[in-house]
């Protein structure tokens, strides 16, 4: 009677934990739709931009969706890149072009990584954050830098 | 208090070092082989000996062990001791790196948890160990949190699902990745079981002394959990009989060392231009391979750990981990030779030529020919591969986390033949052929095909010598990006120890 008792307990319980795994599922599937936004005065953008160094800063991401553009004086052929941001969920990435208009850098807005560009013309560089559906914070610093001899 | 045997100690220690294989030689009836072990407290009932005899006076004698109580026979449902230790396991680590790592990612807060449950899953793009082997880890931890505590093993294989789905919506603030979902639950059920099927060969309720500390301490090793709560429960030193099912009725393993070299572009003096490395390697046949397939899940395991080295930035030391177990079968002749097999499989490769994860579910016709100990025996396997998720080695998804794989589902065939002529000459012959479509990272289908011939002269029923030759191609095709073949060929000289023994 007891294994019986006890066999009837854990066919409950395990019903249970499966009704609420369903009911999480169904929660993600559901909550997808969601308004997308715009960079505003609560996500504290904040640009340093001096020729050869440039960071770029931005907190409170939620559901954002905009693409952003700055051009940068690049006096290197290269640029180190310290990815310090957190962007859990969207589409989040970083472009840079050179002085010539070549792409030198196609890749996510990362967390605690280092990275640096392809060879390029120093000059104008542009910095273009692309961002879809983000959620987080963005945080990148691009210096100057000169391959080795 | 008798001593353990040599064999029984280094089998031992070897599970102790095996966190969780193709299959070994016909498992070996130990029952025929056990000596008495004087002054061991019997069991109830007559327990196969597997690593060493734990059932010493005949069975039709009573002794003393048909007095004692058995606990573990019929352990009572501990659902809240489940739930609190399937917490604690995602506790640890989600408190590790928040207090002490202070990652941005461990950072929780509803806010985080209404953005895991509102936004798409993503699939991430950490390393090949961390996806293939961490996450399935962690997933046999929430398994045995369950099965541990009195669970069945069919009542235990909702509890990975549960916890991957808490770890990946409430334990960080990623997004929720669908291949850490899977590789978290179905790795960690085919993991957790086998880890927990090893734990209790290693377990002895009714040894004592010295001993008991050591088998103790061995199964916590090897299943955390279970160790845990032996030890709250006064568990760990009470003498009690052995459940019946914490022996099978086979087991043999065998622990291969010696040399290997493997080649990407073969030729006669392609040895001297590989990459040399020293390899150990363990393969363990749990129960016997036709027989027990029809008995509960993972009556049937087979085990393959590999370690290699020194390891080069492609590969690690853990060079492969494979374990499949029985889920279920249905014999197709009235002898029981034949019979459909259902099975359940994790595996991990990461050699210098080759790097593939995944989990699966195999069917497919398991056959005998003669019996184990006659003159001639063989069986085979032939067997359809259903990929649930597999990670494949790509040429051009490189990404900057450390991720150079692709996933996706997948089909494949595993056909395999072993023969033991005269209790020594053993040969192994095995095709494995797949193909993967690749559903996230390069636009891409994978196709894999290992051709290996293995032979081995077993000089006594403990030691043997042996070579082995696996023949490696991966054909991946590429959608706007040329299509890249990549052959491997590896070679193995070694001499290997049987443990118990060699059936004879």
């Amino acid at each position: 009677m007891i294994g019986s008792n006890a066999s009837e307990r854990s066919g409950i319980m395990t019903s249970n934990l499966l009704r609420g795994a369903v009911l999480l599922a169904a929660l993600g599937i559901l909550g997808c739709d969601i308004p997308e936004e715009s960079l505003g005065p609560d996500n504290h953008v904040n640009v340093i931009n001096q020729p050869g160094h440039f960071e770029y800063t931005a907190d409170n991401i939620e559901n954002v969706t905009t693409t952003i553009t700055i051009t940068w004086q690049n006096p290197a052929p290269i640029a180190a890149i310290q990815h310090l941001s957190f962007t859990p969920h969207g589409t989040n990435l970083l472009v840079i072009t050179d002085a010539d208009g070549k792409q030198v850098y196609n890749g996510k807005l990362l967390y605690q990584l280092d990275d640096q560009t392809l060879p390029g013309t120093p000059g104008a560089w542009t910095v273009q954050f692309q961002l879809g559906k983000s959620v987080g914070q963005i945080d990148v610093i691009l210096d100057a830098s000169y391959p080795p001899d | 208090m008798p001593a353990m045997t040599r064999s029984s100690r280094l089998l031992l220690f070897l599970l102790f070092l095996t966190p969780a294989g193709t299959l070994l030689a016909q498992g070996m009836d130990s029952t025929a082989q056990a000596p008495p072990a004087a002054g061991r407290i019997a069991g109830p009932q007559p327990i196969p000996a597997t690593l060493q005899p734990l059932s010493g006076p005949s069975a039709a004698a009573p002794t003393l062990a048909d007095t004692l109580p058995c606990p573990d026979c019929h352990p009572p449902i501990r659902f809240w001791a489940a739930a609190g230790e399937l917490m604690l396991v995602q506790f640890i680590p989600w408190s590790y790196n928040h207090f002490a790592r202070d990652a941005v990612w461990a950072d929780v807060s509803f806010t985080t948890i209404k953005n895991n449950l509102s936004y798409p899953w993503q699939w991430d793009d950490n390393a090949f160990v961390n996806n293939q082997f961490s996450h399935p880890y962690h997933g046999s931890l929430y398994f045995n949190s369950a099965r541990t505590n009195g669970y069945s093993f069919w009542q235990s294989v909702p509890w990975p699902f549960v916890g991957s789905l808490m770890w990946e919506t409430m334990g960080e603030a990623w997004a929720p990745a669908p291949n850490d979902f899977v590789n978290t639950s179905l790795g960690g059920i085919a993991l957790g079981e086998t880890l927990y099927r090893l734990s209790s060969l290693v377990l002895d309720n009714t040894a004592t002394g010295s001993e008991r500390t050591w088998r103790e301490i061995g199964g916590f090793a090897i299943d955390p959990l279970r160790g845990f709560n032996r030890l709250i429960r006064g568990e760990s030193g009470k003498v009690s009989a052995n459940p019946p099912d914490w022996r099978p009725s086979r087991v043999l393993a065998a622990l291969d060392l010696g040399y290997r070299n493997t080649t990407t572009a073969f030729s006669f003096d392609s040895i001297s231009n590989g990459v040399s490395q020293w390899d150990a390697q363990f393969t363990l046949g749990y129960g016997d391979p036709v027989k027990d397939l029809g008995g509960k899940p993972f009556s049937y395991i087979a085990l393959k750990a590999e370690l290699a080295g020194p390891a080069d930035s492609g590969s690690h030391l853990l060079g492969q981990l494979s374990a499949r177990g029985s889920l279920a079968a249905w014999p197709v002749s009235s002898d029981r030779h034949h019979q459909i097999a259902l099975s359940m499989a994790y595996d991990y490769f990461s050699n210098p030529a080759v790097t593939y994860g995944g989990q699966s579910i195999q069917a497919g016709l398991v056959s005998v020919f003669g019996a184990p100990g006659s003159k001639w025996f063989a069986q085979t396997n032939v067997l359809l591969n259903v990929v649930v998720l597999g990670a494949t080695q790509s040429d051009y998804y490189q990404t900057i986390e450390g991720r150079n794989y692709d996933y996706g589902p997948g089909l494949g065939s595993l056909i395999n033949a072993r023969v033991l002529y005269n209790h020594r000459w053993q040969l192994n012959a095995s095709y494995l052929g797949l193909w993967i479509h690749t559903i996230d990272g390069s636009e891409s289908a994978h196709y894999q095909d290992a051709l290996t011939f293995e032979g081995r002269y077993w000089m006594t029923k403990k030691l043997g010598a042996g070579v082995s030759f696996t023949g490696y191609a991966r054909h991946s095709n590429y959608s706007g990006l040329p299509d890249v073949t990549e052959t491997a060929d590896f070679f193995r000289a070694f001499i290997s120890t049987a443990l118990p023994e060699v059936p004879q």
